[in-house]
């Protein structure tokens, strides 16, 4: 067992385990961010608990997808079943990380939209370019 | 012993609620019934004084608001009316509220109370201690004492002094509240067609008034109505119908009209009848139930006494061309209140005998010249009176601040209650999109002068600017950068501080300012890392849209531009520590970067900075906008910490909070004049940073022992850590070699993670 308590290694750790829970979850802090494990190089299969007050559109675009991205469980038997499934699974894991991925691209894309829309005529910005790259260094990947 | 004796003496008295359906035109809906909602306790009371005329309004406020009420009268000793408001609060401050009476029920208090008329004060306050917060206390017009006792006072422009500098918790409103909404007015409608079809036209409706009911000693506010004035009043509505070629008189008393002056106007209107005018009159109950709102409905004008505010209001409402009967000899608020209504047109004086003015000169009216101003008004297309605009920003803002007392925790609202909130929050139009409008919002509050603190501040900061510099300087450790900060400060803004700072996007170099090319330069600033980072998907889609744009990324700390230094952002992005929180500092450095617009990010609500950005007339944007619970509950309690707050927030163009609580808080805090905090998502949820490299997620893999099967508990908090450990437990008997990976939330808690994955009997490794 690995306890890492290193900063800014998030998003590799995502796309080296391919199945993460996803915490603030299971207690009710309102979730952590769904999209930066769903993106995570490869995509990332995940499970969450029920407490997603601030990841509620998310949480919902990722758990509809085929197969869904992101599953929702609550309590250890569930949570053990859930990544029980995608490990002894390996074609159903893949699938799920990949759907996470498609669908992160849309849900981010919506998100910085929704913001630029917003702020545009107040701050004289330019039109936004379609499609937007929103990934950085990881659109080579 | 003192506290006996002065609850003896002051007590007030309960009436029955049943009073007040009484008080009202049965017409009204404002039947009392205390309904409960989910938690078991009525979500409205209504603290009332006896007096309709601010009942009514106080019940026009609940019902705008649409939640559950219930009245209840409080009628004060005559010794407790005696003694001034301010003293009686004195003496509930020393001796407590049963000292005056009252007694505070046990919980659950109510979500609000509206009170009205100064008997009611006292019970107010004591609710809103006695309750700990848990209910919010509103106070409709003027009340005699602070506007602190309160959560919001409701009170009309003309009880106040002009230009007078009033704490964000007084909402301002053009006349009294009124329950005359399209929807009463379209019922009364139909319920009155039937008597009103009989009647020719044009009907001109006169409402009548009574003496204010002052003390002896003082002048009225308004000329009493005698017989004389009275009777010439109808006579000259007759001869007007008449000029028209003939039409109807529709008259409603009040209670307080004098009996005289009511027995002269219906000789005057026999005489009508018998020249061949309609009437419809109103004297009593006798006369069977009150007509009053179908008389609004039903009239082509209206002609109003002077002595009544609410009755003025209400036929404003009813949006009808209304006249004055006479403005002479009125005094104080009601001579503020005719010259303001007179002056927006909306009203006209009575020229008495003449003939009727087309409804097309009154403004604000449909069809009228100013039906643009009616069409500004509208919500969902449907014209709202002024009046009834002011009772829908009223309840606007009471439920602005209910939800956002829900969601600072300090009251609870069951889902009907805060859906029903929402909606109310969404109604009425904002002053702000009305300034083009007809009526004039002479006095908005963007023109008063900044509150005290803010001032105090500005003055302050550019005092101690220098030494601000230093002591940044000083907390970044380094000679260099304190000559550099002082530099800064005296006005070198270029001064690049950081050598490490430049990296990738040196940008204007050492010293050097925007590029001349530079078209649209965005000034983006954040506190730290996480703040400036999730700015970074904006700044690239910037960089994108338009190629020649350039960014100025400023952070409060050096961790933030160490960290942004990484990013390879390009030469059209540069690095600097933020100017001092100075007038003159900032001057300089919007003198020298000329950005096009600022986005603030999270809390960054800098006084200086916010104000030099609007002297320069500098959009500003603040983005993911959020304030700590326990400041903003400060904030919002504090009259004059939540007047500085409302003029950070005045100065923004756009405002867009991380959460949709926070937006509730925000919208809470701000004035009604500013723009509208709204909620679209939260930028942190975009990927910030560059994404780890190819070579970086090999070294990981490698580190790891892959191709082992392993899986990852992500941002865990305490709790959730013996959740991933039980379940790891479970998942290894089917997977014997399985791995986790427990990345704790907060790093800090590594050791004790790994302390209770040992316990268990698991071997950990620390990365």
């Amino acid at each position: 067992m690995y306890v890492c308590d290193t900063l800014g290694e998030l998003e590799a750790l995502y796309s080296a385990a391919g199945v993460a829970f996803v915490g603030g979850s299971l207690v009710p802090l309102g979730g952590h961010n769904l999209l930066e494990a769903a993106r995570a190089a490869g995509g990332c299969a995940i499970v969450h608990g029920p407490h997603l007050a601030s990841m509620r559109e998310a949480a919902a675009r990722l758990g509809a997808t085929e197969p869904p991205a992101s599953r929702q469980v609550d309590g250890v038997v569930e949570l053990a079943a859930a990544v029980g499934a995608l490990l002894a699974d390996a074609g159903l894991r893949d699938r799920s990380r990949a759907a996470g991925v498609a669908a992160t691209a849309e849900l981010e894309r919506g998100l910085l939209l929704r913001v630029w829309d917003a702020i545009r005529t107040p701050l004289g910005l330019p039109p936004l370019q379609t499609p937007t790259p929103l990934t950085g260094v990881a659109s080579r990947l | 012993m003192v506290a006996k004796f002065l609850r003896a003496a002051l007590t007030r008295r309960l009436s029955d609620a049943a009073d007040l359906c009484r008080a009202t035109p049965p017409e009204s809906t404002a039947v009392t019934v205390p309904v409960k909602n989910r938690s078991g306790c009525t979500s409205v009371v209504i603290l009332g004084n006896g007096a309709a005329g601010a009942e009514k309004q106080a019940v026009a406020l609940a019902e705008a608001l649409g939640l559950p009420y219930k009245t209840v009268r409080l009628v004060p000793s005559r010794a407790a009316m005696l003694l001034p408001l301010r003293a009686q609060l004195a003496l509930q401050a020393v001796f407590g509220p049963k000292a005056l009476g009252i007694e505070v029920l046990s919980p659950p208090f109510p979500l609000l109370a509206i009170s009205c008329g100064r008997a009611s004060v006292p019970a107010s306050v004591a609710l809103r201690e006695g309750s700990t917060g848990a209910t919010a206390t509103v106070h409709v017009q003027r009340p005699l004492c602070d506007a602190s006792y309160f959560d919001a006072v409701v009170a009309p422009r003309h009880d106040y002094r002009p230009h007078a500098v009033l704490p964000p918790s007084v909402v301002l409103t053009d006349g009294a509240l009124s329950g005359v909404g399209a929807a009463a007015l379209e019922q009364a409608r139909a319920r009155w067609e039937t008597r009103a079809l009989a009647l020719p036209r044009p009907r001109i409706g006169m409402l009548i008034g009574g003496p204010v009911a002052r003390r002896w000693w003082q002048r009225p506010l308004a000329p009493a109505l005698d017989p004389v004035s009275a009777a010439s009043l109808v006579r000259s509505a007759a001869s007007a119908a008449s000029a028209s070629g003939g039409g109807s008189l529709i008259l409603s008393a009040s209670r307080r009209t004098p009996a005289d002056a009511t027995a002269v106007m219906s000789a005057e209107l026999e005489t009508a009848r018998s020249r061949g005018l309609g009437v419809w009159q109103w004297r009593g109950e006798e006369d069977g139930p009150n007509p009053y709102l179908g008389m609004l409905a039903w009239s082509d004008y209206i002609i109003v006494t002077p002595d009544s505010v609410s009755m003025a209001s209400e036929a404003v409402s009813a949006a009808k061309p209304v006249y004055i009967s006479s403005v002479d000899g009125c005094r104080g608020r009601f001579a503020a209140f005719h010259s303001a209504m007179l002056a927006s047109g909306r009203v006209r004086w009575w020229p008495g005998g003449a003939a009727l003015e087309a409804p097309e000169l009154w403004s604000g009216l449909r069809g009228g010249p100013a039906e643009a101003a009616v069409a500004a008004q509208t919500a969902d297309g449907c014209a709202v009176a002024p009046s009834e605009g002011d009772t829908l920003r009223a309840a606007r803002r009471v439920a602005q601040l209910l939800l956002a007392r829900a969601a600072l925790g300090w009251s609870e609202l069951n889902p009907p209650t805060e859906a029903r909130l929402r909606a109310v929050a969404k109604t009425g139009a904002r002053r702000r999109d009305e300034a083009a409008g007809a009526r004039s919002s002479a006095g908005t509050r963007r023109e008063l002068p900044a509150p005290l603190p803010l001032s105090v501040y500005l003055a302050l900061s550019e005092v101690c600017a220098p030494l601000l510099a230093a002591a940044s300087a000083a907390k970044a450790g380094r000679p260099r950068v304190f000559a550099q900060a002082l530099a800064l400060s005296h006005g070198e803004a270029g001064a690049s501080l950081w050598a490490g700072g430049g990296g990738g996007s040196s940008g204007g170099g050492a010293g050097g300012g925007p590029p001349s090319d530079a078209r649209y330069t965005l000034w983006v600033h954040g506190a730290s890392v996480g703040e400036t980072l999730s700015s970074l998907p904006l700044v690239r889609a910037l960089l994108l849209a338009d190629s020649s744009a350039h960014v100025l990324i400023t952070a409060s700390t050096e961790a933030a531009l160490r960290r942004l230094a990484l990013e390879r952002l390009g030469p059209r992005v540069v690095l600097r520590p933020r100017p001092v929180d100075a007038p003159s500092v900032l001057r300089r450095f919007l003198a020298h970067w000329r950005p096009s617009a600022l986005v603030l990010l999270e809390s960054e609500l800098w006084p200086a900075l916010l104000t030099e950005a609007q002297a320069a007339s500098l959009p500003v944007a603040l983005l993911n906008g959020r304030l700590s619970p326990s400041t903003a509950r400060r904030w919002l309690s504090s009259a004059s910490l939540h007047a500085t707050l409302a003029a950070l927030l005045g100065s923004f163009d756009v405002i867009l909070a991380q959460s949709p609580p926070m937006a509730d808080v925000l919208r809470a805090l701000a004035d009604d004049d500013a723009a509208a905090p709204a909620w679209v998502g939260d930028l942190k949820q975009l990927r910030g940073g560059a994404a780890p490299t190819v070579a970086q997620l090999e070294a990981l893999r490698r580190d790891l022992g892959a191709p082992r099967s392993l899986w990852l508990a992500a941002s865990t908090h305490a709790g959730e850590e013996e959740a991933a450990l039980d379940a790891h437990a479970l998942l290894r008997k089917a997977h014997p070699r399985l791995l986790l990976l427990l990345a704790p939330r907060h790093p800090e808690r590594g050791a004790r993670v790994a302390a209770l994955a040992n316990a268990r009997g698991w071997v950990t490794a620390q990365r």
